[in-house]
């Protein structure tokens, strides 16, 4: 019943949106997605304008908010934008670093059954952790766990951005994730906002790519993000989608209300509306920007043995590296195997 | 004949192919290439096949309800004998 080449049609609305919806954070993790275009971030969309935005979503009949930013717990308003989408029956899935989860917070978060909730930790000791989130930062989120643990939050994941800093400790991740009864999800680490000063020391190399892949080939629960189809082995393959879900499944909203394809093409060429000024669903439909992704062939690839399950990867990563979004995603496992294969011969 | 009703904890919309299922608890999708045979509002009605079907030819019934079995079975409706 679940076809992977259905998703290529063009879809009435966007499966998830991920929403920015703070530019505040109190954290300064050293790969932030965020970190430098959140400072030309205009003024917040207000909580009217929140409200009307999410009444937007329903109309679509969106499914899932991905609520992230900055620290979404700093906005002062989240529990009444909680509180909006969820009486709706609206999922909504919140990334936090965990500072403003405390035993309160935590209770009043397993009150609804419409809420994920993923907290970054990027190491399984706090040497490992604090050396990439900040110190401190490891304590901080151990706590929001076990706030989160004794209030039998129930939706609860721990979210890890994979690098070469902390790629050889996944499998203790997993462990600790396994110990809270929370899941273990893993995002690809990308060459964007704070990322692009940290990218030649924390890519992962093909070594490394290899490796991962093998580490989630042995744990298949372990949770993946977008565009780990590129990097995984063909027994993952039918644990989701492969495909980039760009323009097709997703779409990204700045705190400002700047419209995006992906939260990692929030750059000028990728710009395709904003909220304030024109309709959700009349972007989702015309912006020019979404329908050029829609169509996007990565030719390049097409000799490839994996296209029919990789399609090019994260197209993302090719423009951040290359500028071009008909490239292969330059950090695949396919050319990290054939450059594995060069060094051998 | 049994009556089906979108399960409680899933979510479903009308597309060009189908119907695309979302299940609130895993937050996973089902796309389900049905094209005009079934109307995401009268899954959140809930109804018989035939009801489902009543402008369709008798032939058709039977698609739909093998369909709506099928759905069923996937616990994306439930069902009551
Ligand atoms: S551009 Fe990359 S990160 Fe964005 S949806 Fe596509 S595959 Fe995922
Ligand atoms: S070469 Fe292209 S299709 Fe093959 S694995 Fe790499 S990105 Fe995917």
């Amino acid at each position: 019943m679940l076809k992977n080449e259905l998703p290529h049609l063009a879809l009435s609305a966007p499966v998830n949106v991920t929403w920015e919806i703070t530019r505040l954070c109190n954290a300064k993790c050293l790969h932030c997605l965020s970190s430098t275009r959140m400072a030309e971030c205009q003024e917040e969309l207000d909580f009217s304008e929140c409200r009307a935005f999410i009444d937007q979503l329903l109309a679509a009949q969106v499914f899932q908010i991905n609520i992230g930013g900055g620290e979404p717990f700093l906005r002062s308003d989240i529990w009444d934008i909680f509180a909006y989408c969820h009486q709706r029956q609206l999922v909504t899935c919140s990334s936090t670093n965990g500072s403003l989860i405390d035993k309160e917070a935590a209770q009043r978060l397993a009150k609804s059954p419409y809420h994920f909730l993923q907290i970054s930790l990027d190491g399984p000791t706090e040497k490992v952790n604090d050396n990439i989130r900040g110190k401190g930062s490891f304590a901080i989120a151990i706590s929001a766990l076990e706030n989160l643990i004794k209030a039998n939050f129930p939706h609860l994941s721990i979210n890890t951005v994979v690098t070469a800093a902390n790629y050889k400790h996944i499998a203790e991740l997993y462990q600790l994730a396994s110990f809270y009864g929370a899941k273990l999800r893993l995002s690809r680490f990308r060459p964007s906002g704070g990322g692009v000063k940290m990218w030649e020391a924390y890519r992962l190399s093909q070594e490394q790519t290899i490796g991962l892949a093998e580490v989630l080939s042995a744990h298949t629960d372990i949770l993946t993000g977008d565009s780990f189809f590129a990097i995984t082995k063909e027994d993952r393959q039918h644990l989701g989608l492969n495909m980039c879900g760009a323009a097709k499944l997703t779409c990204a909203i700045s705190p400002d209300g700047n419209f995006y394809p992906c939260a990692f093409l929030q750059q000028p060429p990728f710009l395709c509306g904003n909220i304030r000024r024109e309709s959700f669903q009349k972007i989702w439909r015309q912006a020019p920007v979404l329908q050029m992704l829609r169509s996007l062939q990565v030719n390049a690839c097409e000799n490839c043995h994996r296209f029919d399950i990789c399609h090019g990867g994260c197209p993302a990563i090719a423009w951040h590296i290359h500028q071009d979004l008909t490239l292969p995603d330059p950090t695949c496992i396919e050319s990290a195997i054939k450059n594995k294969t060069h060094f051998l011969v | 004949m049994p009556y089906y009703k979108l399960h409680e904890n899933v979510k479903v919309r009308d597309e060009s192919f189908g119907l695309l299922f979302y299940i609130c608890p895993t937050t996973s999708l089902v796309f389900v290439a049905s094209g005009n045979m079934l109307k995401s509002a009268d899954l959140y009605r809930g109804g018989t096949a035939a009801e489902f079907a009543a402008d369709m030819e008798s032939k058709q019934i039977k698609t739909v309800e093998s369909l709506l079995a099928k759905l069923a079975q996937r616990r994306l409706l439930y069902v009551e004998k």
